[in-house]
């Protein structure tokens, strides 16, 4: 069983993301009574609206091959101290690319 | 692949239906770097690259250099610009400042790079809501004619992307009141890039508690937007 990540109808939200992303017309057809009971219709919509928004931000990011914010990055670096992934020899690569 | 745009029975918003009606009339007239035929072909390209057998073999394997062959196309774009487009509509996840410098290697200039991705993204928004609301992407109409404006900025800044972003400390005027992270900054060597991106992207993102019968709240919408990116694998 998938997690709900916490949110409110998160199992669902899910569901109608990879529906919307992976262009399943009738997986979103299939699933729309169900999110009008959750989300409400205007809900719904909106739902969809944002896994639409980002499948197209990705692909900006990706082609321009932007690096995380400093905002982020001061938060990577303690993710990449504590769990030592530097220690691994292909770590120090990976993290002069990002 | 298209349909004819037909009503839905959902409440699609007025601000919704305002930004994609324009961003369509968009796809087919000239812009910065491409006239209206060449953006027409770039969308119409995308959608084919969804077909794209090629493109499905690389996008499975876990070495693209594994997979030999040749893209399906519907256009007679430059072969840089299909592999272009055709990579970033169907594996994006996995491009590399090698690539990059591959396309650009090819004779697209980076002002069409830019303008090409920001074209990608910019369709691949409006074509997937499309999908899930009437059944697939809008019909595009036939190409305006017109002339690119040529028009490029130079006021960038290196942060160790591909290509140069906005420069806040000497921005361009028009970006003057931009958001600063960066994938606000990312399309700003051709500044129409950036208007068409965002024109179309911010509604899909903004806030709408103004509702108050809204079931669908902000740690829901970064719920889905993280299970997009994941799903895109994304990890910017």
């Amino acid at each position: 069983m998938e997690s709900d990540g916490g949110v409110p109808h998160g199992s669902y939200l899910l569901e109608v993301t990879e529906a919307v992303v992976k262009r399943r017309p009738e997986d979103v057809r299939a699933l729309q009574a169900r999110g009008i009971e959750l989300l409400g219709e205007a809900g719904f919509v909106r739902a969809i609206g944002v896994a639409s928004g980002f499948d197209g931000i990705n692909r900006v990011a990706d082609a321009i091959g932007i690096p995380l914010d400093d905002r982020f990055g001061s938060l990577e670096d303690a993710f990449w101290e504590q769990t030592k992934i530097n220690e691994y020899s292909e770590g120090a690569v990976v993290r002069i690319r990002s | 692949m298209t349909a004819p745009a037909e009503p839905t029975t959902l409440p699609v918003p007025d601000e919704f239906t305002e930004v994609h009606e324009a961003a369509l009339a968009g796809f087919v007239q000239a812009a910065s770097w491409f006239d209206g035929a060449t953006r027409r072909a770039i969308v119409e390209e995308s959608r084919a690259a969804r077909e794209c057998a090629f493109c499905a073999e690389r996008a499975a394997a876990l070495s693209l250099a594994s997979v030999a062959g040749e893209h399906t196309t519907a256009s007679d774009l430059a072969p840089g610009l299909v592999e272009l487009v055709h990579r970033l509509t169907t594996d994006p996840g996995r491009l590399t400042r090698a690539w990059f410098d591959e396309v650009i290697a090819s004779g697209i200039t980076p002002e069409q790079y830019v303008e090409a991705s920001g074209l990608v993204g910019t369709s691949t928004i409006a074509d997937t809501f499309a999908t899930a609301i009437d059944g697939a992407p809008r019909e595009l109409a036939p190409a305006v004619h017109g002339t690119p404006s040529l028009e490029r900025n130079d006021q960038l800044a290196d942060v160790g992307a591909y290509v140069g972003v906005m420069d806040y400390e000497h921005p361009h005027p028009r970006f003057a009141d931009r958001p600063a992270p960066n994938i606000c900054r990312a399309l700003a060597l051709v500044p129409s890039a950036v208007d068409e991106f965002w024109e179309l992207f911010g509604p899909h993102y903004r806030p709408w508690t103004a509702q108050p019968e809204h079931k669908f709240g902000r740690s829901q919408i970064e719920f889905v937007a993280s299970r997009t990116s994941a799903l895109n694998e994304c990890f910017y």
